[in-house]
């Protein structure tokens, strides 16, 4: 319980950022570059004397924003492909099956890597977004539909379903009827796991440089000047809004265990 | 078992030739970021991508590539001149060094956690670990990182992304470890055995860890994939010379012959780790043979 309430707040404060903390993220204050934090700078500010609290905020909604985009393309790519691997059977089903092995096989940061390098590198913030949130999706689609397709295969064989169709009742509406309500729980259990893990992927992109890019903020750009070991000795509130990214997957890691011990989702 | 094989080699051809299409038909190439260079001396780009054989049709050049893979020619780097395969070779090396021991402690920690923790019902590090598990890598490294610096730690060297790798690794493994401990643990055949005074080692040796065998064997393939992908982003923090930062100085140059060699290298490697771990699972789990 403490865990909901915590995404919920933590989901609001990104969201009404910019009302909260009305500082723009972009805007550079050259007299205070490297300032600790204090009234005027919360978290302080970067070798720009861009405001790291501002951009901390404006990151989060960026990168939450792909994650969860991501999370219902995915879930709705392989929720279509499993359920119809698992109702339709035969060819169809060994055929989704085994391409979804191959995307399991690579490591997928590779994957979403090489992907992302067959597309124009410097791409306006707008297009970078949508670009990554499809990526995500149709690299990550494998899990949701093996997931959906043994659902479905085990839902079809119980007695009311079995029952419809013996009544005659056409394919689709026994796969809306009776076939999809069964398989909601679960999938709102997978997008609660899934989130977090598209919104690292998402993170890690604009980390190695391949996401909205500078001078844009993004929760993986906070995190490329720790690379430098004389800036995390001499500047140490740069390390701030990394260690206030970590109660937001703390939180979901919570809820989605929670969730998958309730419907007992295999991983 | 022909057929798991032949399952094997479909997959490595799909992969190499998804990843082939996507750069065929992505826009620009090497060496349209290079017409201004110097380098190229005195031939136009389009010169330099007819000798490159750059400029055939892509159908043409995957059959080309396929034919020298299958030779061990990887082709030449673009941006290097040298090639992929003298490339590719002490970057793997280096990748390895950190993979191993990291892989090795990873589960000797984890599954010995595992084990205390099923052993004594813990219910305190299971959550622990599962929060763990869902950090993302650059926030455990840079937390590490930030460890190092404030202990005054010196930050060169294989101690730090082996530290990071073993972070990742543990709480997967713990997470599969102990579910399945737990499970061993509870089935009837174990409490009869317990209730008829069978001894605690045997217990645990003959009857608990065979049970529990089968889901982290299976469990290898995966530990691996997610090691290499977490190393990619490892390797590029802790700034340690192995695959990853070649494959995004490749990535960002468009030097389509590394890429390619390293994604099918990866993939290779990784198909076949898991057909080793079928292979396994099939000589020491008896309810598979019987199935086939």
């Amino acid at each position: 319980m403490t865990a909901r309430i915590a995404i919920a707040v933590i989901v609001a404060i990104l969201i009404a950022g910019p009302w909260l903390y009305p500082v723009d993220p972009i805007a550079q204050d050259r007299d205070a570059a490297n300032t600790g934090p204090g009234a005027h700078h919360w978290l302080g500010t970067d070798e720009y004397g861009r405001d790291l609290a501002a951009r901390f905020l404006a990151g989060g909604r960026w990168s939450v924003l792909a994650g969860s985009a991501g999370t219902l393309v995915a879930l709705a790519l392989g929720w279509i492909a499993g359920s119809a691997a698992g109702f339709a059977g035969g060819l169809a089903d060994s055929l989704v099956m085994a391409v979804s092995e191959w995307f399991m096989a690579v490591p997928w940061l590779y994957l979403l890597v090489a992907a992302r390098a067959a597309m124009p590198l410097n791409l306006p913030p707008r297009k970078a977004i949508l670009a990554i949130v499809l990526l995500i999706a149709a690299i990550n689609w494998a899990r949701p539909a093996r997931l959906a397709r043994g659902l479905v295969l085990s839902l079809s064989q119980k007695g009311y379903v079995e029952a419809s169709r013996g009544f005659g009742v056409p394919a689709w509406r026994i796969l809306v009827d009776h076939i999809f309500p069964g398989t909601t729980g679960v999938l709102v259990a997978q997008a609660l796991s899934l989130l977090p893990r598209f919104v690292l992927a998402e993170v890690t992109l604009s980390f190695l440089g391949l996401g909205a890019g500078e001078p844009y903020p993004s929760w993986g750009g906070l995190i490329v000047p720790l690379r430098h070991a004389y800036l995390l000795r001499n500047q140490w509130w740069i390390m701030l809004p990394v260690l206030l990214m970590l109660p937001f997957f703390a939180s979901f890691a919570l809820v989605s265990r929670q969730l998958e011990r309730n419907y007992r989702v295999s991983r | 078992m022909i057929r798991r094989l032949g399952a094997c080699v479909l997959q490595l051809a799909a992969i190499s030739f998804i990843a082939f299409y996507l750069f065929s038909v992505a826009p620009g190439d090497f060496y349209s970021a290079e017409r201004l260079s110097p380098q190229l001396e005195g031939r136009s780009v389009d010169q330099w991508r007819a000798a490159k054989g750059l400029d055939e049709p892509w159908p043409e050049r995957y059959v080309l590539w396929c034919e020298s893979a299958l030779r061990g020619d990887f082709g030449t780097s673009l941006a290097y001149g040298v090639p992929v395969a003298r490339l590719i070779a002490p970057r793997i090396l280096k990748t390895a060094l950190v993979l191993m021991p990291s892989l090795a402690l990873g589960w000797a920690l984890a599954f010995s956690l595992a084990a205390w923790a099923a052993r004594r019902r813990d219910r305190i590090l299971e959550p622990v670990m599962s929060v763990a598990g869902m950090s993302p890598e650059v926030i455990l490294v840079s937390l590490l990182l930030w460890l190092a610096v404030w202990a005054g730690a010196p930050l060169a060297g294989a101690w730090l992304p082996i530290a990071g790798l073993t972070a990742i690794v543990v709480p997967l493994v713990f997470l599969h470890a102990f579910s399945a401990l737990t499970t061993a643990r509870e089935a009837n055949f174990v409490r009869i055995a317990r209730s008829r005074g069978v001894p605690r080692t045997r217990l645990w040796t003959r009857f608990i860890l065979p049970a529990a065998a089968n889901p982290l064997v299976s469990l290898l393939g995966p530990s691996l994939a997610t090691a290499v992908g977490s190393s990619l982003v490892i390797e590029a923090m802790t700034g340690w010379p192995g695959l990853g930062p070649l494959f995004l100085e490749a990535v960002q140059a468009r030097d389509y012959d590394v890429v390619q060699a390293v994604v099918v290298i990866l993939a290779a490697a990784l198909t076949f780790l898991n057909l080793a771990a079928d292979l396994l699972l099939y000589r020491i789990d008896p309810r598979i043979r019987l199935r086939v």
